[in-house]
């Protein structure tokens, strides 16, 4: 198809192509040339290569960032949250598409209607009830309110489970099977692909997020990637090659996961961006 | 059909999601809406009193509440642009398969990924007079008194700067789904125009782009949804500033309840974006309404 096109056509959609991919691969390699030259070379000559590269300098950014606190808070809070959303969320989505009570549909919007209250509308007011409940300064407060974070599970869910037939779960209750394990034993294991989508969005969304554990985890033993970096950014003034170490250090882990689940990853974000 | 006569056992599935969601999102929603009528110094409850509409009285007065605005408005409408102008030239440029477009493709969706305050992190290394990749390359290319410029902190600059790096975030996403709507159209559509001897441009213009209508409103919504919502880009790069130049509306509510201890305040400017946000999703469902009467 592409081959059809006229050819001054094709090569600005080749300059356009190149362009972009430049311009997102360029700050990697600036941040690796930066992290592995000296200070002194930095400032004489902003972007030439290093002279005598200094690998060290990613072990003493490590360190001196703390990242083994900082990617065991990350990685537990995201995990628990994560976990917890998916449990919660596809318990509440099979209610919601294969039993009938009165208020379903009632039920249903009042979930949907989260999705309109971002969470800047409830920062204030969340941090005034955590205070209350003494949970400031505790992993706890950000997981709970990414607990609560549950709208689009739930649409996702309740969607899958509206396309599995009824006749499944009504054939195993005549056989005498519980409501626990139709739940547990047949539709979570036919509902692993859904699980994997809300898992990759969430996982994203919450490992990302900077706004709740800004206001919540003040404590420096608490901090997640994006605060420690924050703080890491700001504390070393001078040395930059240190700085834009710990920015590499940062990046290559979700880098890393992304080339590894890349088809997983991106079919989550569309399935999750385009049906809600 | 399960009927709810004989067990309650939906009760118990709905139960955590449902109790989770209220307490921690809907009941500070509530609460969000009520403390905008209130005044108070944010430590000690018995302070709070009820001033009615005086918050918003004193934000319609508070000329930066309109510094804000204008920037959040001045920032979503060139984001929305770019993002969507380049998010569409890009799918239509991977979906003719050029070759090479997967190795493109994977770079450019890396942004994805990434964390904002990493990616604003990164860039304001990059901006960095002297010392940076940005001043140091324009000026060796020959553009005077780049080398040294402040370009997070002169006015002229700073928002700008976090547009730009905002558009570098963001198009990624767009491309991914806007290349997956591309996708869902049936090339027969398109075989058959091209066989009635349809020229590549009028092939585009006049089918794929009607076809792609679903698609690229959900892009424009969520796109002008989140950046309205702008947070964590300018509290890393310029924390609102210089001089409120890049202050927006999520940062000028977070600086006013948390940093000037005015929590009243801040929920009224809050409430503000929820109206914005609240707009935003019901011309969403207006035009995909009228899309279906017309389909």
């Amino acid at each position: 198809m592409f081959k059809s096109l006229p050819f001054a056509v094709r090569i600005a959609a080749y300059f356009l192509l190149l362009a972009l991919a430049v311009s997102i691969v360029l700050p990697f390699l600036w941040m690796i040339a930066t992290a592995l030259k000296t200070t002194a070379e930095i400032s004489q000559s902003p972007f030439s290569l290093p002279t005598a590269p200094n690998f060290g300098v990613f072990v003493d950014a490590w360190q001196q960032g703390n990242f083994t606190q900082l990617y065991l808070n990350s990685l537990g809070i995201t995990a628990l949250s994560v976990t917890g959303l998916i449990a919660f969320c596809s318990a509440a989505g099979y209610a919601l598409a294969h039993f009938q009570f009165r208020g379903r549909e009632a039920l249903f919007l009042y979930f949907l209607a989260g999705m309109m209250i971002p969470p800047q509308v409830i920062l204030v007011p969340s941090f005034k009830i955590m205070a209350t409940l003494g949970l400031v300064n505790t992993y706890w407060a950000v997981i709970l309110t990414y607990f609560a974070w549950v709208p689009f599970a739930i649409f996702f869910f309740r969607a899958y489970f509206a396309g599995i037939p009824r006749e499944l779960a009504e054939a195993a209750r005549v056989e005498g099977v519980s409501e626990w394990n139709i739940f547990t034993r047949i539709m979570l294991p036919l509902a692993k692909p859904a699980m994997a989508t809300v898992g990759i969005v969430y996982f994203i969304w919450i490992f990302n997020d900077f706004m709740w554990p800004l206001i919540y985890l003040n404590d420096q033993s608490l901090r997640t990637v994006t605060l420690g970096m924050m703080a890491f950014q700001g504390s070393h003034a001078a040395l930059m090659n240190l700085k834009v170490a710990a920015l590499l250090l940062a990046t290559a882990p979700p880098l890393i996961v992304f080339l590894l689940f890349r088809r997983q990853i991106q079919n989550g974000l569309i399935e999750g961006a385009l049906k809600a | 059909m399960r009927r709810s006569g004989r067990t309650k056992f939906h009760i118990w599935l709905l139960l955590p999601a449902f109790a989770f969601y209220t307490v921690f999102w809907i009941v500070p929603a509530v609460v969000a809406f009520l403390s905008s009528f209130t005044q108070w110094n944010g430590v000690s409850l018995a302070s709070i009193r009820w001033v009615g509409l005086a918050n918003y009285v004193e934000l319609f007065d508070d000329r930066w509440f309109w510094n804000a605005l204008r920037n959040n408005l001045l920032f979503v409408a060139v984001v929305l642009c770019a993002i969507i102008v380049l998010g569409m030239t890009y799918a239509l440029i991977l979906n003719a398969r050029p070759r090479g477009h997967s190795v493109f493709s994977t770079i450019f969706f890396i942004p994805i990924v990434l964390s904002s305050v990493v990616i604003g992190l990164l860039f304001t290394q990059m901006l960095s007079p002297t010392v940076g990749l940005v001043g140091p390359a324009l000026s060796a290319l020959g553009v005077p008194g780049v080398s040294e410029h402040q370009w997070l902190g002169s006015r002229d600059t700073a928002l700008p700067m976090i547009m730009l790096v905002y558009v570098w975030q963001q198009l990624g996403f767009a491309i991914l789904l806007l290349l997956a709507g591309l996708q869902t159209i049936p090339n027969d559509y398109i075989e058959a125009a091209r066989v009635d001897g349809a020229s590549a441009w009028n092939i585009t213009c006049h089918i794929t782009l009607p076809l792609m209508r679903p698609v690229l409103t959900v892009v424009i919504v969520l796109v002008t949804t989140n950046a309205f919502l702008l947070f964590d880009l300018v509290v890393v790069m310029t924390n609102g500033g210089p001089f409120h130049a890049s202050e927006v509306l999520s940062v000028f509510m977070y600086s006013e309840a948390f940093l000037k201890g005015n929590p009243g305040y801040g929920t009224a400017i809050a409430m503000m974006l929820f109206v914005i946000v609240l707009c935003v999703s019901v011309i969403q469902l207006a035009l995909s309404g009228r899309g279906q009467k017309a389909a």
